[in-house]
């Protein structure tokens, strides 16, 4: 989550505020702390140096006390004359002491801190002493002996049993100013050590000291306060001293023998060149400063805190209106118009409340205005969108329907094409099988094909394609197919019997027909009409701008091409038709086509072409004309990659064979009645037991009349529905190896897909027919005949032995 | 159609008559043996004459041995011709049928417990 910040006003005076008293107070602060420092920094200063001063003085005078008493020590006439009568032998030391110790007894009493006074004679021997045990004492090596033969001197203070002491020296001289001995003093220096520990004024850190040098080191004539154990320091640890034992004068800030910093005043003694500073630690001389510090930070912190104070309750003073002002704003900004700001004073808040108030009132009256614009035009809007939405719908459904149509037309134009433009080809048509392939496409042409059958010996083949495509060109090649089976009935009936019209007649009266409606609509129709006589083995053809005919030739083992010259139907009213005639033998193959098999195109937009077309049957003219077929169908895919095609494919193969002739041929008509049954058995017996040849097995002629009962009772039950008023035709034919029976008759067809399977657990009582019969024979086919008629087709096989 | 019926102690034996039974004469067929098959639980058809039968005479021999098992009673066939043994045959119906060659036989199998040795 990401923390949003919003200063508000009071916040902002707040820091401004604050920083500006900080600054402010900082800096009266700041140059308060300077000035009181450098005060205190004066006085100090004062006070050491004054101290400093004060002392070396008091220091000095101690000092030439002493040096006066020690000289009064040696003045007396009386001890002098001793010294005089010793120093020319004329007194042994004994008398000598016992002359001397009284007087130096009296000299000891009357100046209270000498502890022992002797009488060292030159060669630095004691030779008389208030003590006993300093008496033969050798003080030859002491610095007091040496410059005590001169003047009056002290010694450095040396701790004994507790105090200090030092020796005071001075000479004592004869008359003539000579040097007679030396008197040697043990001084107590207490009264030195009250003089420089008197700290008064110097607080708890305060220290006097008297330094003299020796070498590179300081020695403290007496311990320091603070710390007594310290009684030789480096000259360097201690700048102060060292200047003072240098014989200036002067104040510092520096470190002194601790390292403590300390602020410090200093002199010389002017005495042997000792040195005497008075100094204070910083800590403590600067105290009252540092507390002078925190005092002025305290200050300043409660000043800040009652500028905080105020400030908030000033700033919630301007803030609250301003607040109010924009909780109103939010409301009018939801859409409360009436919410007001209420004015409580006439300052610029004030003024900024009463114009607030009065932009609501203005928004209030232009929104009231704006809302009746918004509804009258979303009113508009919806009526739009109504008007939109219909017009969509109505659109939608046209489209629909559209589709629909063109569905309807698609299904409409396939269903045309399957039951009016296409025939099955006869298939028992001996010394000729013919196959036809039709694939409708997509968009229905008027690809049409028919088939009639003469007699066994003569077929007539028609192939046509009507120009154009759809329902109108479906319909346009139905109707010239019809045209010409009734030019072809018409002419039946007029030529004499036995006799049939010629194909160019029949194309010609059917043209006549159709020609005036092809006229008025603009289109034609390619036809090629095949007349095969198997009799005489020639074919007599009318092509009408058909495609190419393709002749494969058995003897040459080669394609030839047939085309006629003729117009296509319903280009010229006044078109005369020519016929060619073709011979062929057997194993001749002709196909008849339509122009989408060779105008079937590759991803390149090559075509599939006749020649391709031509190479194809010639390779598979050994095929049966169904498998024939499917190779050019199977070629065509393959050349254009594809199952659909735009066009629809026709095309019809007619392969020639030599004709089989049965031996025999019978046949009977019954009605259609169960007692008939009878006589049909009767006559299968009949044909099984005359066959040219041997009989046919009684196994074999049960099984057959078992089949043709069942056949014969399945027709009269079933597809005449039990009607006894109807024929049925029964067809025997006799060939060397098998016997064929037919049966033809009008009523319904049968699907013998449709039937289910016996029960063989008896739970049924029928369902036995079409089993029985397909277990009976060794063939069964379910057809429709060139007459139209279904057929019961049956082949039984005759097994010579 | 004329149908022989013999009664042999308990066991109805109808002889079929005519050459053949097929679509032409079942319906006949069924309607006159209809009492008889209420009638009688032990029925024999002698099937010696019959030279034709085809899947219609068969549904009605089915018929009516679903109509004698349907009141607990049962049907035999004896005195069949080979062509119409085949028939059975080739629909399977010898398994469902009890075939016997002779009338005797056929009769015979209705009383099992005096056995052969008898």
């Amino acid at each position: 989550m990401k923390l949003v910040f919003h200063p508000s006003i009071w916040l902002k005076l707040a820091i401004f505020i604050g920083v500006l008293a900080l600054l402010t107070s900082g800096v009266l602060i700041w140059t308060a702390y300077m000035f009181a420092r450098d005060i205190l920094i004066d006085q100090i200063h004062a006070r050491l140096t004054v101290t400093t001063s004060n002392r070396q003085a008091m220091l000095l005078a101690y000092i030439h006390q002493q040096h006066a008493l020690v000289r009064l020590v040696a003045s007396p006439v009386r001890l002098r004359r001793l010294l005089e009568e010793y120093a020319d032998d004329k007194i042994a030391g004994a008398a000598f002491r016992a002359g001397a110790t009284p007087i130096l007894a009296d000299a000891q009493k009357s100046a209270g801190d000498f502890l022992a006074i002797g009488i060292a004679d030159l060669t630095g021997k004691v030779i008389a002493a208030t003590e006993e045990t300093y008496l033969g004492k050798d003080v030859s090596a002491e610095p007091s002996f040496v410059y005590g033969q001169h003047m009056a001197y002290l010694g450095l203070p040396q701790l004994t049993r507790g105090r200090y002491q030092a020796f005071l020296s001075g000479p004592a001289t004869g008359p003539d100013s000579q040097l007679l001995g030396v008197i040697m003093v043990v001084l107590d220096l207490s009264l030195m050590e009250q003089l420089l520990a008197d700290t008064t004024g110097l607080g708890q850190t305060g220290e006097i000291l008297v330094g003299t040098r020796l070498g590179d080191t300081v020695r403290h004539l007496l311990p320091p306060r603070n710390d007594p154990e310290i009684i030789e320091v480096p000259l360097a640890s201690t700048p102060a001293m060292a200047e003072a034992l240098r014989g200036h004068k002067g104040f510092m800030h520096t470190t002194d023998y601790r390292g403590v910093e300390v602020l410090v005043a200093y002199q010389p003694v002017r005495y042997q060149g000792w040195g005497i500073s008075a100094k204070i630690d910083v800590a403590e001389a600067y105290a009252p400063v540092e507390r002078l510090r925190l005092a002025l930070l305290a200050l300043e912190a409660a000043i800040l805190l009652v500028d905080l104070v105020a400030l908030y309750v000033l700033a919630r003073r301007f803030t609250r209106p301003i607040m109010a002002l924009a909780k109103t704003a939010a409301a009018v900004a939801a859409g409360d118009l009436e919410a007001r700001v209420t004015v409580t004073s006439s300052d610029e808040i004030g003024r900024l409340g009463t114009t607030f108030n009065h932009m609501t009132e203005e928004l209030a009256a232009s929104y009231a205005t704006l809302e009746h614009k918004v509804v009258e035009r979303t009113r508009e809007l919806v009526q739009a969108n109504a008007e939109l939405a219909k017009e969509i719908a109505e659109r939608k459904r046209a489209e629909e329907q559209l589709v629909q149509a063109h569905a309807q037309e698609v299904e409409i134009g396939f269903k045309i094409q399957q039951m009016l433009l296409f025939e099955q080809p006869p298939r028992d048509l001996p010394g000729a099988r013919v196959a036809a392939l039709t694939i409708p496409s997509q968009t229905i042409d008027g690809d049409f094909c028919d088939f009639f059958k003469h007699s066994d010996r003569c077929l007539d083949v028609i192939v046509g394609d009507v120009m154009g495509k759809g329902i109108p060109a479906a319909l346009m090649g139905a109707a010239t197919k019809s045209h010409f089976l009734q030019a072809l009935c018409r002419l039946i009936a007029l030529s004499p019997p036995g006799k049939l019209p010629e194909p160019k007649e029949i194309v010609t009266l059917a043209h006549a027909e159709v020609v005036r409606q092809l006229i008025n609509l603009e289109s034609f129709v390619t036809v090629c009409y095949a007349r095969f006589d198997l009799e005489r083995r020639q074919v007599d053809l009318v092509d009408c701008g058909h495609t190419t005919t393709v002749h494969y030739q058995h003897s040459t083992r080669a394609c030839a091409l047939v085309q006629g010259e003729n117009m296509p139907l319903g280009v010229s009213e006044w078109e005369i038709f020519e016929q060619i005639t073709v011979p062929f033998q057997p194993g001749d193959v002709l196909l008849f086509y339509s122009d989408g098999l060779t105008e079937a195109r590759n991803g390149t937009g090559e075509l599939f072409g006749v020649e391709r077309l031509a190479g194809c049957v010639q390779t598979h003219s050994q095929l049966e004309p169904e498998e024939l077929i499917d190779q050019i169908r199977l070629a065509v895919v393959a050349f254009s990659n594809s199952e659909r095609f735009g066009d629809d494919l026709t095309c019809v193969a007619v392969k020639l064979e030599e004709p089989e002739l049965p031996h025999a041929q019978v046949e009977i008509e019954i009605a259609s009645d169960l007692p008939e049954l009878r006589r049909a058995r009767a006559f299968v017996r009949e044909v099984c037991q005359n066959l040219p040849g041997a009989p046919l097995d009684e196994d074999s002629t049960s099984q057959l009349e078992l089949a043709i009962a069942e056949a014969t009772s399945n027709i009269m039950r079933h597809a005449y529905r039990g009607r006894t008023d109807q024929q049925i035709q029964i067809g025997a034919e006799v060939f060397a190896d098998r016997i064929v029976f037919r049966l033809h008759h009008l009523g319904e067809s049968f699907d013998p897909g449709t039937v289910e399977a016996p029960a063989f657990d008896g739970s049924r009582e029928g369902g036995f027919g079409v089993y029985i019969i397909a277990q009976s024979v060794d063939e069964v086919r379910y057809l429709r005949d060139e007459q139209g008629r279904n057929c019961i087709y049956l082949v039984k096989h005759r097994h010579t032995t | 159609m004329e149908l022989v019926v013999e009664k042999m102690d308990d066991v109805t034996v109808v002889i079929l008559p005519g050459e053949e039974l097929d679509a032409s004469n079942t319906k006949e067929f069924k309607s006159d043996m209809a009492p008889l098959l209420q009638a009688q639980a032990k029925v024999v058809f002698d099937l010696s004459q019959l030279r034709f039968v085809d899947s219609s005479g068969l549904g009605s021999f089915l018929s009516c041995l679903r109509q004698l098992n349907a009141t607990g009673g049962d049907l035999k066939l004896c005195g069949m011709s080979q062509r119409v043994r085949a028939l059975f045959e080739l629909v399977r119906m010898h398994r469902i049928f009890d075939i016997y060659t002779t009338r005797d036989e056929a009769v015979r199998a209705f009383q099992p417990e005096r056995g052969p040795q008898e």
